[in-house]
């Protein structure tokens, strides 16, 4: 994918990321982490907040900057990075609330003809997984890159 | 800033590795979001047919 995106500095590790969102609402600091959720298979969680002033972390708030899609871009993009350092494992994503899972599920159906090209995405729906389909309501996410 | 390493290679972007990216690791948000995601595939794994490809 080659979609407009913010820098980031990377950790060293390539397991966290850091941004900052630019909008009306001002400079907001984004940060991505990538968890080991498991062995067998290999599965990691990404996970995706906005860090606050006092150092904590939340993705509770909207923060209407205005840069939704940028914001996706940039989250997403931290997959190829990661995968380039940890291999093309499954990665699991989901939102903290329906609202931001919705989000996440608009990001992907947007970018999907892109995204398909190099990556298998799936939705947990109904009580099963499945290929990731648009207009389908999807719980959580699993991405792996081909 | 004197925690940059180095740049990322990239025409479009100018990414920077650091090695004083603050450690999440121990911060509540990211530990329930792991512990979530981990339950929530404990109780919903991924099925063999996605595990052959």
């Amino acid at each position: 994918m080659n979609l407009d995106r913010y820098h980031y500095i990377i950790a060293d590790d390539y397991q966290r990321y850091i941004f900052y969102s630019s909008g009306p609402q001002g400079r907001i600091k984004k940060v991505v982490t990538y968890t080991k959720l498991s062995d067998t298979p290999l599965t990691y969680n990404l996970a995706f907040g906005d860090e606050n002033a006092a150092g904590v972390v939340d993705d509770g708030v909207v923060s209407n900057n205005q840069d939704r899609d940028m914001v996706l871009a940039t989250v997403a993009s931290t997959i190829n990075l990661f995968c380039d350092h940890y291999g093309n494992h499954f990665i699991y994503a989901e939102g903290g609330t329906s609202v931001r899972t919705r989000l996440y599920q608009m990001g992907i159906s947007r970018l999907l003809e892109e995204i398909d090209v190099d990556f298998q995405v799936l939705g947990f729906v109904n009580g099963d997984w499945e290929d990731f389909r648009q207009n389908v309501n999807y719980e959580a996410f699993l991405v792996k890159r081909k | 800033m004197s925690t940059l390493k180095k740049a990322v290679q990239g025409t479009l972007h100018t990414d920077i590795i650091s090695d004083k990216v603050k450690n999440y690791a121990e911060e509540p948000y990211f530990v329930k979001k792991a512990e979530n995601a981990k339950e929530f595939l404990r109780q919903h794994p991924i099925p063999d047919r996605y595990l052959k490809k």
